[in-house]
Protein backbone atom coordinates (compact mmCIF):
# COMPACT_ATOMS: atom_id res chain seq x y z
CA UNK A 1 0.00 0.00 0.00
CA UNK A 2 1.30 3.12 -0.49
CA UNK A 3 2.36 5.44 2.41
CA UNK A 4 0.97 8.23 2.03
CA UNK A 5 -2.67 6.08 1.63
CA UNK A 6 -1.85 4.39 4.61
CA UNK A 7 -0.89 7.63 6.37
CA UNK A 8 -4.10 9.44 5.77
CA UNK A 9 -5.90 5.85 6.60
CA UNK A 10 -3.83 6.17 10.14
CA UNK A 11 -4.48 10.02 10.42
CA UNK A 12 -7.12 9.59 12.76
CA UNK A 13 -5.24 7.72 15.37
CA UNK A 14 -2.85 10.56 15.51
CA UNK A 15 -5.48 12.64 17.88
CA UNK A 16 -5.62 11.76 21.62
CA UNK A 17 -9.37 11.27 21.72
CA UNK A 18 -9.00 8.44 18.78
CA UNK A 19 -6.52 6.33 20.67
CA UNK A 20 -7.93 6.72 24.09
CA UNK A 21 -11.77 5.48 21.82
CA UNK A 22 -8.78 2.66 20.22
CA UNK A 23 -7.91 1.64 23.41
CA UNK A 24 -11.26 1.65 25.06
CA UNK A 25 -12.64 -0.77 21.93
CA UNK A 26 -9.93 -3.11 21.61
CA UNK A 27 -9.89 -4.04 25.38
CA UNK A 28 -13.82 -4.25 25.70
CA UNK A 29 -13.86 -5.99 21.66
CA UNK A 30 -11.21 -8.56 22.86
CA UNK A 31 -12.78 -9.22 26.18
CA UNK A 32 -16.28 -9.95 24.31
CA UNK A 33 -14.36 -11.90 21.63
CA UNK A 34 -12.84 -13.80 23.79
CA UNK A 35 -16.44 -14.37 25.61
CA UNK A 36 -18.61 -14.62 22.98
CA UNK A 37 -16.48 -18.00 22.11
CA UNK A 38 -18.29 -19.85 24.56
CA UNK A 39 -21.53 -17.93 24.95
CA UNK A 40 -22.17 -18.89 21.01
CA UNK A 41 -20.87 -22.62 21.47
CA UNK A 42 -22.73 -23.09 24.25
CA UNK A 43 -25.72 -21.73 22.85
CA UNK A 44 -26.16 -19.09 25.23
CA UNK A 45 -26.41 -16.33 23.43
CA UNK A 46 -29.58 -14.98 24.76
CA UNK A 47 -27.77 -15.03 28.01
CA UNK A 48 -25.40 -12.39 26.47
CA UNK A 49 -28.47 -9.82 25.20
CA UNK A 50 -30.12 -10.72 28.83
CA UNK A 51 -26.94 -9.53 30.73
CA UNK A 52 -26.26 -6.69 28.53
CA UNK A 53 -29.85 -4.95 29.28
CA UNK A 54 -30.01 -5.76 32.75
CA UNK A 55 -27.22 -4.05 33.60
CA UNK A 56 -29.42 -0.78 32.89
CA UNK A 57 -31.49 -0.38 36.15
CA UNK A 58 -27.58 -1.32 38.04
CA UNK A 59 -25.99 1.53 35.74
CA UNK A 60 -28.68 4.25 36.29
CA UNK A 61 -28.63 3.65 40.07
CA UNK A 62 -24.72 3.92 40.65
CA UNK A 63 -25.02 7.08 38.43
CA UNK A 64 -27.54 8.51 40.62
CA UNK A 65 -25.16 7.27 43.62
CA UNK A 66 -22.61 8.48 42.45
CA UNK A 67 -21.06 5.05 42.42
CA UNK A 68 -18.44 3.89 39.49
CA UNK A 69 -20.66 2.26 36.80
CA UNK A 70 -19.33 -1.16 37.26
CA UNK A 71 -20.54 -1.96 40.32
CA UNK A 72 -24.19 -1.09 39.56
CA UNK A 73 -23.60 -3.20 36.80
CA UNK A 74 -21.89 -6.16 37.98
CA UNK A 75 -24.37 -6.02 40.62
CA UNK A 76 -27.57 -6.21 38.16
CA UNK A 77 -25.80 -8.83 36.14
CA UNK A 78 -24.94 -10.96 38.06
CA UNK A 79 -28.46 -10.68 40.20
CA UNK A 80 -30.39 -11.19 36.39
CA UNK A 81 -28.52 -14.21 35.87
CA UNK A 82 -29.64 -15.43 39.30
CA UNK A 83 -32.95 -13.98 38.91
CA UNK A 84 -33.31 -16.16 35.41
CA UNK A 85 -32.30 -19.50 37.44
CA UNK A 86 -34.68 -18.60 40.25
CA UNK A 87 -37.63 -18.09 37.63
CA UNK A 88 -37.30 -21.14 35.87
CA UNK A 89 -36.57 -23.04 39.69
CA UNK A 90 -39.68 -21.49 40.60
CA UNK A 91 -41.83 -22.15 37.28
CA UNK A 92 -42.33 -24.45 34.75
CA UNK A 93 -41.54 -21.66 31.99
CA UNK A 94 -39.32 -22.61 29.13
CA UNK A 95 -35.38 -21.11 29.58
CA UNK A 96 -35.45 -18.79 26.83
CA UNK A 97 -39.06 -17.38 28.06
CA UNK A 98 -37.64 -17.17 31.18
CA UNK A 99 -34.83 -15.15 29.85
CA UNK A 100 -36.96 -12.76 27.85
CA UNK A 101 -39.04 -12.43 31.05
CA UNK A 102 -36.28 -11.39 33.41
CA UNK A 103 -34.15 -9.26 31.11
CA UNK A 104 -37.00 -6.72 29.13
CA UNK A 105 -38.39 -5.89 32.66
CA UNK A 106 -34.77 -5.34 34.20
CA UNK A 107 -34.58 -3.02 31.39
CA UNK A 108 -37.71 -1.18 31.52
CA UNK A 109 -36.62 -0.53 35.12
CA UNK A 110 -33.76 1.05 34.12
CA UNK A 111 -35.64 2.71 31.35
CA UNK A 112 -38.24 4.32 34.32
CA UNK A 113 -35.08 5.34 36.52
CA UNK A 114 -33.34 6.90 33.31
CA UNK A 115 -37.11 8.87 32.49
CA UNK A 116 -36.64 10.16 36.51
CA UNK A 117 -33.16 10.99 36.62
CA UNK A 118 -32.69 15.00 36.06
CA UNK A 119 -29.74 15.00 33.83
CA UNK A 120 -29.58 12.28 31.87
CA UNK A 121 -27.21 13.19 29.30
CA UNK A 122 -24.45 10.35 30.34
CA UNK A 123 -27.22 7.72 30.77
CA UNK A 124 -27.87 8.19 26.91
CA UNK A 125 -24.15 6.86 26.67
CA UNK A 126 -24.65 3.53 28.18
CA UNK A 127 -27.52 2.97 25.74
CA UNK A 128 -25.47 3.92 22.72
CA UNK A 129 -21.59 4.11 24.27
CA UNK A 130 -19.60 7.68 24.12
CA UNK A 131 -16.31 6.24 22.87
CA UNK A 132 -14.87 9.12 21.69
CA UNK A 133 -15.12 10.95 24.69
CA UNK A 134 -14.12 8.60 27.62
CA UNK A 135 -12.35 9.86 30.58
CA UNK A 136 -9.24 8.87 32.41
CA UNK A 137 -11.15 7.44 35.01
CA UNK A 138 -13.57 4.77 32.24
CA UNK A 139 -10.20 3.92 30.73
CA UNK A 140 -9.15 2.96 34.53
CA UNK A 141 -11.86 1.07 34.61
CA UNK A 142 -11.87 -0.66 31.44
CA UNK A 143 -8.23 -2.03 31.49
CA UNK A 144 -8.69 -3.30 35.08
CA UNK A 145 -12.06 -5.01 35.05
CA UNK A 146 -11.29 -5.87 30.95
CA UNK A 147 -7.85 -7.32 32.15
CA UNK A 148 -9.59 -9.81 34.47
CA UNK A 149 -12.00 -11.00 32.38
CA UNK A 150 -9.34 -11.91 29.69
CA UNK A 151 -6.78 -13.08 31.72
CA UNK A 152 -9.21 -15.55 33.58
CA UNK A 153 -11.04 -16.12 30.67
CA UNK A 154 -7.39 -17.77 29.32
CA UNK A 155 -6.32 -19.22 31.84
CA UNK A 156 -9.50 -21.38 32.37
CA UNK A 157 -10.31 -21.81 29.05
CA UNK A 158 -9.58 -25.48 28.67
CA UNK A 159 -11.42 -26.08 31.37
CA UNK A 160 -14.09 -23.72 30.06
CA UNK A 161 -14.17 -25.45 26.57
CA UNK A 162 -14.17 -29.08 28.29
CA UNK A 163 -17.39 -27.76 29.82
CA UNK A 164 -18.88 -26.74 26.68
CA UNK A 165 -18.22 -29.62 25.23
CA UNK A 166 -18.79 -32.42 27.37
CA UNK A 167 -20.30 -31.38 30.66
CA UNK A 168 -20.53 -35.17 31.74
CA UNK A 169 -16.57 -35.93 31.76
CA UNK A 170 -15.91 -32.48 33.28
CA UNK A 171 -17.66 -33.74 36.11
CA UNK A 172 -16.48 -37.13 36.27
CA UNK A 173 -13.13 -36.20 36.69
CA UNK A 174 -13.58 -33.94 39.33
CA UNK A 175 -14.25 -30.75 38.00
CA UNK A 176 -17.14 -28.22 38.60
CA UNK A 177 -20.01 -27.54 35.93
CA UNK A 178 -21.53 -25.27 37.83
CA UNK A 179 -18.70 -23.51 39.24
CA UNK A 180 -17.09 -23.00 35.77
CA UNK A 181 -20.57 -21.46 34.68
CA UNK A 182 -20.81 -19.11 37.38
CA UNK A 183 -17.39 -17.64 36.36
CA UNK A 184 -18.37 -17.42 32.27
CA UNK A 185 -21.52 -15.74 34.00
CA UNK A 186 -19.50 -13.58 35.84
CA UNK A 187 -17.61 -12.90 33.26
CA UNK A 188 -20.07 -12.37 30.90
CA UNK A 189 -21.55 -9.45 33.24
CA UNK A 190 -18.10 -8.07 33.91
CA UNK A 191 -17.63 -7.89 30.00
CA UNK A 192 -20.87 -5.94 29.54
CA UNK A 193 -19.46 -3.08 31.95
CA UNK A 194 -16.35 -2.91 29.67
CA UNK A 195 -18.09 -3.11 26.52
CA UNK A 196 -20.64 -0.27 27.77
CA UNK A 197 -18.49 2.73 27.26
CA UNK A 198 -17.66 1.30 23.88
CA UNK A 199 -20.55 0.40 22.13
CA UNK A 200 -23.40 0.99 24.66
CA UNK A 201 -25.89 -1.87 26.14
CA UNK A 202 -27.83 -2.31 23.10
CA UNK A 203 -24.79 -3.29 20.67
CA UNK A 204 -23.09 -5.27 23.54
CA UNK A 205 -25.00 -7.72 22.51
CA UNK A 206 -23.48 -8.25 18.80
CA UNK A 207 -19.90 -7.70 20.38
CA UNK A 208 -20.81 -10.68 22.27
CA UNK A 209 -21.99 -12.98 19.99
CA UNK A 210 -20.54 -12.18 16.12
CA UNK A 211 -16.81 -12.97 16.47
CA UNK A 212 -17.78 -16.23 18.04
CA UNK A 213 -20.36 -16.81 15.36
CA UNK A 214 -18.08 -15.67 12.75
CA UNK A 215 -15.05 -17.47 13.82
CA UNK A 216 -16.80 -20.70 14.28
CA UNK A 217 -17.15 -21.01 10.44
CA UNK A 218 -13.87 -20.96 9.70
CA UNK A 219 -11.96 -23.09 12.84
CA UNK A 220 -11.93 -26.33 13.66
CA UNK A 221 -9.95 -26.08 16.80
CA UNK A 222 -10.78 -24.14 20.00
CA UNK A 223 -8.22 -22.13 20.03
CA UNK A 224 -7.89 -21.48 16.33
CA UNK A 225 -11.24 -20.04 17.46
CA UNK A 226 -10.49 -17.70 20.09
CA UNK A 227 -7.56 -16.59 17.67
CA UNK A 228 -9.88 -16.25 14.30
CA UNK A 229 -12.60 -13.87 17.16
CA UNK A 230 -10.06 -12.28 18.69
CA UNK A 231 -8.58 -11.25 15.07
CA UNK A 232 -11.97 -10.53 13.74
CA UNK A 233 -13.00 -8.36 16.62
CA UNK A 234 -9.65 -6.24 16.00
CA UNK A 235 -9.75 -5.41 12.28
CA UNK A 236 -13.37 -4.92 12.55
CA UNK A 237 -12.67 -2.46 15.62
CA UNK A 238 -9.78 -0.35 13.76
CA UNK A 239 -12.10 -0.17 10.15
CA UNK A 240 -15.37 0.77 12.26
CA UNK A 241 -13.46 3.45 13.68
CA UNK A 242 -11.34 4.85 10.85
CA UNK A 243 -15.01 4.65 8.83
CA UNK A 244 -16.61 6.04 12.22
CA UNK A 245 -13.43 9.23 11.90
CA UNK A 246 -13.75 9.88 8.04
CA UNK A 247 -17.74 9.26 7.95
CA UNK A 248 -19.01 11.10 10.66
CA UNK A 249 -21.33 8.47 12.26
CA UNK A 250 -21.40 6.64 15.31
CA UNK A 251 -18.33 4.61 16.40
CA UNK A 252 -19.77 2.19 18.27
CA UNK A 253 -22.36 1.70 15.45
CA UNK A 254 -19.40 1.08 12.71
CA UNK A 255 -17.46 -1.25 14.51
CA UNK A 256 -20.02 -3.53 14.89
CA UNK A 257 -21.69 -3.18 11.22
CA UNK A 258 -17.91 -4.11 10.19
CA UNK A 259 -18.54 -7.31 12.34
CA UNK A 260 -21.76 -7.87 11.15
CA UNK A 261 -20.03 -7.73 7.24
CA UNK A 262 -16.96 -10.22 8.54
CA UNK A 263 -19.95 -12.57 9.58
CA UNK A 264 -21.60 -12.26 5.73
CA UNK A 265 -17.88 -12.98 4.59
CA UNK A 266 -17.49 -15.82 6.88
CA UNK A 267 -20.86 -17.23 6.01
CA UNK A 268 -20.41 -16.81 1.93
CA UNK A 269 -16.62 -18.12 2.21
CA UNK A 270 -15.75 -19.87 5.12
CA UNK A 271 -13.88 -23.08 4.94
CA UNK A 272 -15.89 -25.09 7.58
CA UNK A 273 -19.43 -24.47 5.96
CA UNK A 274 -19.37 -21.67 3.57
CA UNK A 275 -21.99 -20.96 1.42
CA UNK A 276 -19.73 -20.84 -1.63
CA UNK A 277 -18.18 -23.72 -0.57
CA UNK A 278 -21.02 -26.22 -0.12
CA UNK A 279 -22.81 -24.30 -3.52
CA UNK A 280 -19.23 -25.64 -5.07
CA UNK A 281 -19.27 -29.19 -3.40
CA UNK A 282 -22.99 -29.58 -4.73
CA UNK A 283 -22.27 -28.63 -8.40
CA UNK A 284 -19.37 -30.91 -8.29
CA UNK A 285 -21.50 -33.58 -6.88
CA UNK A 286 -23.64 -32.76 -9.87
CA UNK A 287 -21.49 -33.32 -12.32
CA UNK A 288 -20.07 -36.32 -11.41
CA UNK A 289 -23.28 -37.82 -10.81
CA UNK A 290 -24.14 -37.07 -14.56
CA UNK B 1 -11.75 -56.97 47.16
CA UNK B 2 -13.58 -53.84 47.42
CA UNK B 3 -16.44 -53.42 44.91
CA UNK B 4 -16.50 -51.15 42.08
CA UNK B 5 -20.24 -49.87 42.85
CA UNK B 6 -22.06 -50.42 45.87
CA UNK B 7 -26.10 -48.67 45.54
CA UNK B 8 -28.06 -48.83 48.36
CA UNK B 9 -31.69 -47.46 47.98
CA UNK B 10 -31.04 -45.69 44.97
CA UNK B 11 -34.16 -43.23 43.93
CA UNK B 12 -33.90 -40.56 40.99
CA UNK B 13 -36.59 -38.19 40.34
CA UNK B 14 -37.26 -35.59 37.56
CA UNK B 15 -40.09 -33.20 38.66
CA UNK B 16 -43.19 -35.71 39.27
CA UNK B 17 -41.07 -38.54 37.39
CA UNK B 18 -39.63 -41.28 38.97
CA UNK B 19 -36.66 -42.40 37.26
CA UNK B 20 -35.03 -45.06 39.58
CA UNK B 21 -36.47 -46.44 42.77
CA UNK B 22 -34.83 -47.88 45.75
CA UNK B 23 -32.32 -49.48 43.40
CA UNK B 24 -29.61 -51.46 45.64
CA UNK B 25 -26.68 -53.34 43.54
CA UNK B 26 -22.90 -54.05 43.66
CA UNK B 27 -21.27 -54.01 41.11
CA UNK B 28 -17.78 -56.00 41.16
CA UNK B 29 -14.11 -54.89 40.49
CA UNK B 30 -12.52 -56.47 37.59
CA UNK B 31 -15.68 -57.71 35.75
CA UNK B 32 -17.50 -56.32 33.07
CA UNK B 33 -21.47 -55.05 33.69
CA UNK B 34 -24.19 -54.26 32.02
CA UNK B 35 -27.02 -52.85 33.13
CA UNK B 36 -29.92 -53.53 30.77
CA UNK B 37 -33.44 -52.73 29.92
CA UNK B 38 -35.58 -50.83 27.49
CA UNK B 39 -35.66 -46.94 26.76
CA UNK B 40 -36.72 -45.64 30.17
CA UNK B 41 -35.82 -48.13 32.57
CA UNK B 42 -33.23 -46.18 34.92
CA UNK B 43 -30.23 -47.50 33.13
CA UNK B 44 -28.86 -43.61 32.68
CA UNK B 45 -30.47 -42.44 35.15
CA UNK B 46 -28.72 -44.64 37.04
CA UNK B 47 -25.39 -43.93 35.82
CA UNK B 48 -25.94 -40.23 36.40
CA UNK B 49 -27.11 -40.89 40.40
CA UNK B 50 -23.84 -42.69 40.28
CA UNK B 51 -21.62 -39.62 39.36
CA UNK B 52 -24.13 -37.65 41.57
CA UNK B 53 -24.47 -36.05 38.43
CA UNK B 54 -28.58 -35.68 39.43
CA UNK B 55 -29.77 -35.29 42.92
CA UNK B 56 -30.45 -38.39 43.91
CA UNK B 57 -31.70 -40.49 47.33
CA UNK B 58 -29.73 -43.30 48.72
CA UNK B 59 -25.78 -44.03 49.09
CA UNK B 60 -23.58 -44.39 46.21
CA UNK B 61 -19.39 -45.83 47.43
CA UNK B 62 -17.34 -46.26 44.19
CA UNK B 63 -14.50 -47.92 45.06
CA UNK B 64 -14.86 -47.52 48.49
CA UNK B 65 -15.13 -43.84 48.20
CA UNK B 66 -18.09 -41.32 48.25
CA UNK B 67 -18.79 -40.25 44.46
CA UNK B 68 -17.00 -37.20 45.18
CA UNK B 69 -13.58 -38.88 46.32
CA UNK B 70 -13.53 -41.13 43.62
CA UNK B 71 -14.02 -37.97 40.69
CA UNK B 72 -11.49 -35.95 42.79
CA UNK B 73 -9.36 -38.88 42.33
CA UNK B 74 -9.81 -39.57 39.07
CA UNK B 75 -11.02 -42.99 39.32
CA UNK B 76 -13.65 -42.86 36.97
CA UNK B 77 -14.14 -42.12 33.28
CA UNK B 78 -17.61 -41.94 31.55
CA UNK B 79 -18.13 -41.91 27.93
CA UNK B 80 -21.76 -39.94 26.98
CA UNK B 81 -24.25 -41.40 24.46
CA UNK B 82 -23.88 -40.01 21.25
CA UNK B 83 -27.22 -37.63 21.72
CA UNK B 84 -25.23 -35.84 24.18
CA UNK B 85 -22.44 -34.29 22.12
CA UNK B 86 -22.39 -31.38 20.25
CA UNK B 87 -20.55 -33.06 17.11
CA UNK B 88 -20.28 -29.86 15.72
CA UNK B 89 -17.79 -28.78 18.67
CA UNK B 90 -14.39 -27.17 17.62
CA UNK B 91 -12.46 -29.74 18.99
CA UNK B 92 -10.30 -32.61 17.02
CA UNK B 93 -9.94 -36.32 18.12
CA UNK B 94 -6.81 -35.28 19.44
CA UNK B 95 -8.20 -32.65 21.38
CA UNK B 96 -11.08 -34.83 23.21
CA UNK B 97 -8.30 -37.69 23.90
CA UNK B 98 -6.37 -35.27 25.66
CA UNK B 99 -8.99 -34.04 27.69
CA UNK B 100 -8.83 -37.77 29.85
CA UNK B 101 -5.28 -36.48 30.87
CA UNK B 102 -7.22 -33.01 32.37
CA UNK B 103 -7.61 -34.19 35.74
CA UNK B 104 -3.48 -34.95 36.20
CA UNK B 105 -2.48 -31.24 34.79
CA UNK B 106 -1.89 -28.69 36.17
CA UNK B 107 -4.70 -25.08 35.98
CA UNK B 108 -3.51 -24.80 32.22
CA UNK B 109 -4.10 -27.88 31.43
CA UNK B 110 -1.10 -28.38 29.23
CA UNK B 111 -0.11 -31.84 28.53
CA UNK B 112 3.45 -32.98 29.67
CA UNK B 113 5.23 -35.65 27.44
CA UNK B 114 3.77 -38.52 29.57
CA UNK B 115 0.64 -37.14 28.69
CA UNK B 116 0.94 -36.50 25.19
CA UNK B 117 2.13 -39.98 24.87
CA UNK B 118 -0.54 -41.24 26.86
CA UNK B 119 -2.78 -39.53 24.66
CA UNK B 120 -0.99 -40.96 21.12
CA UNK B 121 -1.36 -44.93 22.72
CA UNK B 122 -4.81 -44.73 23.62
CA UNK B 123 -6.16 -43.46 19.93
CA UNK B 124 -3.60 -45.60 18.43
CA UNK B 125 -4.96 -48.44 20.46
CA UNK B 126 -8.35 -47.91 18.90
CA UNK B 127 -7.50 -47.23 15.15
CA UNK B 128 -7.74 -43.70 15.00
CA UNK B 129 -4.36 -42.62 14.57
CA UNK B 130 -5.07 -41.40 10.74
CA UNK B 131 -7.98 -39.61 11.98
CA UNK B 132 -6.56 -38.29 15.28
CA UNK B 133 -6.24 -34.67 13.39
CA UNK B 134 -10.06 -34.41 12.32
CA UNK B 135 -13.13 -32.71 13.85
CA UNK B 136 -14.50 -35.20 16.13
CA UNK B 137 -17.96 -34.47 14.04
CA UNK B 138 -16.12 -35.54 10.83
CA UNK B 139 -15.73 -39.00 11.85
CA UNK B 140 -18.56 -41.74 11.52
CA UNK B 141 -20.46 -42.83 14.02
CA UNK B 142 -18.84 -45.69 14.92
CA UNK B 143 -15.42 -43.55 14.91
CA UNK B 144 -16.67 -41.08 17.20
CA UNK B 145 -17.55 -43.58 20.23
CA UNK B 146 -13.98 -44.98 19.72
CA UNK B 147 -12.24 -41.70 20.14
CA UNK B 148 -14.38 -41.13 23.25
CA UNK B 149 -13.03 -44.47 24.14
CA UNK B 150 -9.77 -43.63 23.51
CA UNK B 151 -10.37 -40.96 26.49
CA UNK B 152 -11.25 -43.63 28.70
CA UNK B 153 -8.04 -45.37 28.11
CA UNK B 154 -5.77 -42.15 28.06
CA UNK B 155 -7.79 -41.13 31.71
CA UNK B 156 -6.66 -44.77 33.17
CA UNK B 157 -9.59 -44.58 35.36
CA UNK B 158 -10.20 -47.83 37.71
CA UNK B 159 -13.82 -47.69 36.61
CA UNK B 160 -15.55 -47.40 33.04
CA UNK B 161 -19.22 -46.26 32.78
CA UNK B 162 -20.32 -46.50 29.13
CA UNK B 163 -23.52 -44.96 28.18
CA UNK B 164 -24.88 -47.25 25.15
CA UNK B 165 -21.24 -47.51 23.38
CA UNK B 166 -22.74 -50.04 20.68
CA UNK B 167 -25.36 -47.80 19.51
CA UNK B 168 -25.32 -46.73 15.76
CA UNK B 169 -21.92 -48.18 15.85
CA UNK B 170 -20.53 -50.42 12.88
CA UNK B 171 -19.04 -53.78 12.75
CA UNK B 172 -15.55 -52.60 13.02
CA UNK B 173 -15.42 -50.45 15.78
CA UNK B 174 -17.91 -52.53 18.12
CA UNK B 175 -15.50 -55.35 17.38
CA UNK B 176 -12.76 -52.66 18.60
CA UNK B 177 -14.38 -51.18 21.97
CA UNK B 178 -15.27 -54.69 22.74
CA UNK B 179 -11.30 -56.21 22.67
CA UNK B 180 -10.84 -53.10 24.51
CA UNK B 181 -13.42 -53.18 27.22
CA UNK B 182 -11.86 -56.85 27.43
CA UNK B 183 -8.36 -55.79 27.79
CA UNK B 184 -9.04 -53.49 30.66
CA UNK B 185 -10.85 -56.28 32.50
CA UNK B 186 -8.17 -58.40 32.13
CA UNK B 187 -6.18 -56.18 33.60
CA UNK B 188 -8.38 -55.81 36.54
CA UNK B 189 -10.39 -52.63 35.59
CA UNK B 190 -14.13 -52.36 36.32
CA UNK B 191 -16.48 -51.52 33.23
CA UNK B 192 -20.35 -50.86 33.06
CA UNK B 193 -21.98 -50.43 29.93
CA UNK B 194 -25.60 -49.36 29.43
CA UNK B 195 -27.48 -51.29 27.10
CA UNK B 196 -31.26 -51.23 25.54
CA UNK B 197 -31.58 -54.38 24.34
CA UNK B 198 -30.04 -57.71 23.80
CA UNK B 199 -27.60 -57.97 21.03
CA UNK B 200 -23.78 -59.41 21.74
CA UNK B 201 -24.53 -58.73 25.79
CA UNK B 202 -24.37 -62.23 27.21
CA UNK B 203 -20.86 -62.64 25.38
CA UNK B 204 -19.49 -59.63 26.72
CA UNK B 205 -20.91 -59.09 30.09
CA UNK B 206 -20.16 -60.92 33.22
CA UNK B 207 -23.18 -60.02 35.37
CA UNK B 208 -26.48 -57.99 33.96
CA UNK B 209 -27.99 -55.64 36.14
CA UNK B 210 -31.75 -56.27 34.43
CA UNK B 211 -34.22 -52.78 35.02
CA UNK B 212 -38.01 -51.71 34.26
CA UNK B 213 -39.68 -49.07 35.08
CA UNK B 214 -36.92 -47.71 37.36
CA UNK B 215 -36.29 -50.64 39.56
CA UNK B 216 -33.88 -53.52 39.28
CA UNK B 217 -35.57 -56.48 37.86
CA UNK B 218 -33.21 -59.47 38.22
CA UNK B 219 -28.88 -59.35 38.75
CA UNK B 220 -26.48 -62.30 38.22
CA UNK B 221 -24.50 -64.09 34.96
CA UNK B 222 -26.16 -63.94 31.76
CA UNK B 223 -27.03 -67.63 32.12
CA UNK B 224 -29.21 -67.22 34.95
CA UNK B 225 -30.69 -63.88 34.84
CA UNK B 226 -31.18 -63.68 30.54
CA UNK B 227 -34.01 -66.05 30.77
CA UNK B 228 -36.72 -66.50 28.35
CA UNK B 229 -39.49 -65.69 31.18
CA UNK B 230 -37.15 -62.65 32.76
CA UNK B 231 -36.63 -61.32 29.37
CA UNK B 232 -40.02 -61.17 28.66
CA UNK B 233 -40.71 -59.62 31.92
CA UNK B 234 -38.17 -56.97 31.35
CA UNK B 235 -39.19 -56.20 27.85
CA UNK B 236 -42.68 -56.64 27.82
CA UNK B 237 -44.19 -57.96 24.72
CA UNK B 238 -41.66 -56.59 21.95
CA UNK B 239 -38.46 -58.93 22.67
CA UNK B 240 -35.86 -57.08 22.21
CA UNK B 241 -33.12 -58.81 19.56
CA UNK B 242 -30.92 -61.64 20.50
CA UNK B 243 -27.19 -61.38 18.78
CA UNK B 244 -27.51 -65.29 19.69
CA UNK B 245 -30.17 -65.80 17.36
CA UNK B 246 -30.43 -63.35 14.58
CA UNK B 247 -27.32 -61.60 13.25
CA UNK B 248 -27.94 -57.38 14.55
CA UNK B 249 -28.39 -54.83 11.22
CA UNK B 250 -25.27 -52.47 12.26
CA UNK B 251 -24.48 -48.97 10.76
CA UNK B 252 -22.05 -48.86 8.15
CA UNK B 253 -18.40 -47.89 8.92
CA UNK B 254 -18.03 -44.68 6.25
CA UNK B 255 -14.24 -43.81 6.15
CA UNK B 256 -14.46 -40.39 5.92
Amino acid sequence: MDASVLDALLAPFSYAFMQRAMLVTLVAAIACALLSTWLVQMGWSLMGDAVSHAVLPGVALAYILGLPFAIGAAVFGIGAVALIGGVRAASRIKADAAIGVVFTTLFALGLVIVSVTPSDTDLQHILFGNVLGVSDGDIAQVLIVGGIVCASLLVLRRDLTLVAFDAGHAHAIGLRPRLLHAVLLGALALTVVTALQAVGIILVVAMLVIPGATASLIAVRWDALLAWSVGITVIASLVGLMAAFWLDISPGGAVVLTQGLAFGLALLFGPRRGLVQRWSRARRHAVHGG
Amino acid sequence: MTDAIVAEGLGVRYGEVRALTEVTARIRTGEITGLVGVNGSGKSSMLAAVLERVPHEGTVRILGRTPKQARRAGLVASVPQAEAVDWDFPVTVRDVVTTGRYGRLGLLRIPRAADRAAVDEAIDLLGLTHLAERQIGALSGGQRKRAFVARAIAQDAELLLLDEPFAGVDRTSEAAITEVLRALRDRGRSVVIVHHDLSGVAELVDTVLLLQRGRLLHSGPPATTLTPERIAEAFGAGRPRDARAEPRPTATDEEP
